[in-house]
C-alpha cells in the first residue's frame, strides 16, 4: 500500500471517528434535553398552527419585493445595453446573466420555505379548515403563482436575449428542449452544476439520515423521517447510475 | 491541461462584440466569454469554426503549452 493511499484511509478512518462521536454527543444532549425539546417542538406546532400564516404573510412581502428589485435591475441593464458599446454591452450581458441566476436561485429557496411552512401550519389529524389554514394557502398559492410567472419570465427574457434558446417553460418536455438549444459551452456548466449537486446531496443524505436517526432514538420521532430520507437517497443513487450506464451505451455528443 | 487562447486579440482585429461573434460561431455569448477568460476549452469543432472566422490557423488562436496548468 502506497502512502498517500494509507493516509487517505487513516483520513476516512478519523473522520468516520469523529463523525460517530458527534453524533453520539449530539444524540446524548437531545436524551438529555427531551423534555426542553418536546416542549419546545408542541409550543413551535401551536405558535405555526396559529401565527404561521402571519410568518408566511411577511415572507411573501420579503420575497416579492426582494424578486421585483431584481426585475427592475435586470430590466434597467438590459435597456443600458442598448445605449453601450459592444464591449460593454458584452459586460453587462454578463451581469444580467449573473442577476437571473441569482434571482432563481431566490426563487427556488422561497418556493421551498413556502411549501415547507405551509405543511407546517396545516394542523395534525383531523384537519379543519381554519381561517389561518385559509390565509396560509393564500400565501402558499399566490407565492406558487409569483414563482412560477418569474421563471417564464427569465425564460422568455433569456430568450429574447439569445434566440437560439428554444422550449416552452409551461410544458413538461421543457428542460430535455433548452438543454438541446443550449451549446456546447453551457452544457459543461449544466452538467458541472448538476454533477457537483449530485456529490453534495451524498453528504446531505448521510447528515440527514443521522439527523433522523437520533430524532428516532431520542424523541421517539418514529420511522416516518428515516424512511422519507432513505426512499429520497435510493431514488437519487438510481436515477445517477441509470442515467450514467445509459449515457456510456449511447453516443455522447 | 494549458490551452492558451487569442481570441480576444483576433476577435478586437475585426471589430466584433463576443454576441456576434457566438452568433457567427454558433454558440452563445457565454461560451465566448468563457473561452476567452480561459475557462473553457472548445471542442475541435468550435475551435475550427471559430479558426474559419478569423480565416487563421487554428494553431495561431489557439496554442497548447505543456507543464502550464490553467484548468
Amino acid at each position: 500500500m502506497n502512502k498517500s493511499r494509507a493516509i487517505s484511509y487513516i483520513r476516512l478512518a478519523v473522520v468516520s471517528l469523529m463523525a460517530g462521536l458527534l453524533a453520539g454527543t449530539l444524540g446524548n444532549v437531545v436524551f438529555s434535553g427531551r423534555q426542553s425539546i418536546g416542549n419546545a417542538s408542541d409550543m413551535m406546532e401551536h405558535f405555526m398552527e396559529t401565527h404561521g400564516w402571519l410568518l408566511m404573510l411577511i415572507g411573501c412581502m420579503v420575497y416579492v419585493v426582494i424578486e421585483l428589485v431584481f426585475y427592475y435591475r435586470i430590466k434597467k441593464f438590459i435597456k443600458k445595453m442598448e445605449m453601450v458599446s459592444d464591449e460593454e454591452a458584452d459586460g453587462l450581458d454578463s451581469q444580467v446573466d449573473c442577476l437571473q441566476n441569482d434571482a432563481r436561485l431566490i426563487n427556488g429557496v422561497f418556493q421551498a420555505i413556502f411549501f415547507s411552512f405551509f405543511a407546517l401550519v396545516m394542523p395534525g389529524n383531523p384537519v379543519s379548515m381554519t381561517w389561518q389554514l385559509r390565509a396560509a394557502l393564500i400565501c402558499a398559492v399566490f407565492c406558487g403563482i409569483f414563482s412560477s410567472g418569474y421563471e417564464i419570465w427569465v425564460v422568455r427574457n433569456t430568450q429574447k436575449r439569445d434566440p437560439s434558446k428554444r422550449g416552452n417553460p409551461t410544458d413538461f418536455n421543457f428542460n430535455r428542449v433548452w438543454l438541446e438549444s443550449c451549446d456546447e459551452g453551457e452544457r459543461l456548466l449544466i452538467y458541472k452544476a448538476g454533477y457537483k449537486t449530485f456529490s453534495t446531496m451524498q453528504w446531505v443524505f448521510v447528515v440527514l439520515w443521522g439527523l433522523t436517526f437520533i430524532v428516532k432514538v431520542y424523541l421517539s420521532a418514529g420511522n416516518g423521517p428515516i424512511i422519507i430520507v432513505g426512499a429520497v437517497w435510493v431514488i437519487q443513487s438510481c436515477v445517477y447510475w441509470y442515467q450514467l450506464g445509459k449515457l456510456r451505451r449511447s453516443k455522447l455528443e | 491541461m494549458a490551452l492558451i487562447n487569442r481570441l480576444k486579440e483576433y476577435r478586437a482585429r475585426i471589430g466584433i462584440n463576443q454576441g456576434d461573434l457566438g452568433k457567427k460561431a454558433g454558440v452563445s455569448r457565454q461560451t465566448i466569454s468563457l473561452i476567452e477568460r480561459g475557462d473553457y476549452s472548445p471542442s475541435v469543432t468550435l475551435a475550427l469554426k471559430l479558426a474559419k472566422i478569423f480565416e487563421v490557423q487554428v494553431e495561431d488562436i489557439f496554442e497548447y503549452r505543456e507543464g502550464e496548468n490553467r484548468e
